[in-house]
């Protein structure tokens, strides 16, 4: 058994300066002590977090140095139409 | 469409599509979430020119100086830059959607890069297209020659990416 962590932000880029706003951390158990893979990690992500439930989880996250990385757009920023606010998850092995 | 509210007037253009065989939601999610640097065509032309192709997404992209100026979620995501693309190191300039329109610095160059999406019968043809304007005739004559060497391969980078955009949107 091992545990694996998944980390969700809010992320603008409003005038340019990126904030990145962490918004929920949870962790899981999962069956295996191997090393996590992408699609491994996609599929805890589409399970836990149906928001997330694309094409692109299902096939796999992409591999960054924080972990499987993969975002969605979220909601429009208040002052204008067409700059949204991106929502992030970032799956990780929790050691 | 936001590539024209952002800039309408332009000295070069460079536009590609393709059809994918999937719904425009879809194909825009696959696009934000695609992996470029999966291709080794683009891994290593950005390579050459000095840019980490590691885990390239257009939203990665924006931890650099392009900045996603606007997007319209199912329809067209716009991306913006402003530098001496000839050079080395481009000068890439701190622009973004609140400066972009009015930044008009002499012997610099802005560009945009859209994404668009529409509707081509069964399918959702993506469109690419890139828009330069330069800010002066000392640019303009920099960036025309520049440009007669880079376009075939920026145009290879960016059918790459549509083709990466394709597989990722059409493997469910």
């Amino acid at each position: 058994m091992s545990l694996v962590k998944i980390q969700i932000f809010h992320e603008n880029q409003d005038a340019g300066s990126r904030v990145r706003t962490l918004v929920k951390t949870q962790r899981f158990e999962r069956d295996s002590d191997k090393k996590l893979t992408a699609k491994q990690a996609g599929r805890i992500l589409v399970n836990n977090f149906p928001a997330f439930d694309t094409s692109s989880s299902r096939n796999g996250l992409i591999k960054t140095d924080e972990g499987f990385y993969t975002s969605r757009t979220f909601e429009p920023l208040a002052k204008c139409e067409y700059q949204y606010i991106w929502e992030i998850a970032i799956v990780s092995e929790d050691v | 469409m936001l590539i024209d509210e952002f800039l309408a007037e332009y000295d070069f253009e460079e536009k590609h599509s393709i059809a994918i065989h999937a719904d425009a939601a879809t194909v825009y999610e696959a696009a934000q979430n695609a992996n470029f640097g999966e291709s080794w065509i683009v891994r290593m032309l950005l390579t050459l020119r000095g840019m980490s192709a590691d885990a390239l997404t257009l939203r990665n992209l924006s931890y650099s100086k392009f900045r996603i100026l606007g997007e319209r979620p199912a329809s067209e995501l716009l991306i913006g830059l402003a530098g001496k693309f000839w050079t080395p190191w481009g000068d890439l300039q701190d622009v973004n959607a609140d400066n972009f329109k009015a930044f008009d610095k002499s012997g610099y160059a802005k560009a945009v890069w859209n994404f668009s999406l529409d509707r081509d019968g069964e399918n959702t043809r993506l469109t690419t297209e890139t828009r330069i304007q330069c800010l002066d005739k000392g640019s303009r004559k920099s960036f025309g020659f520049y440009w007669t060497f880079v376009q075939p391969f920026s145009g290879l980078i960016r059918m790459e990416m549509l083709k990466t955009i394709k597989r990722r949107a059409e493997s469910i």
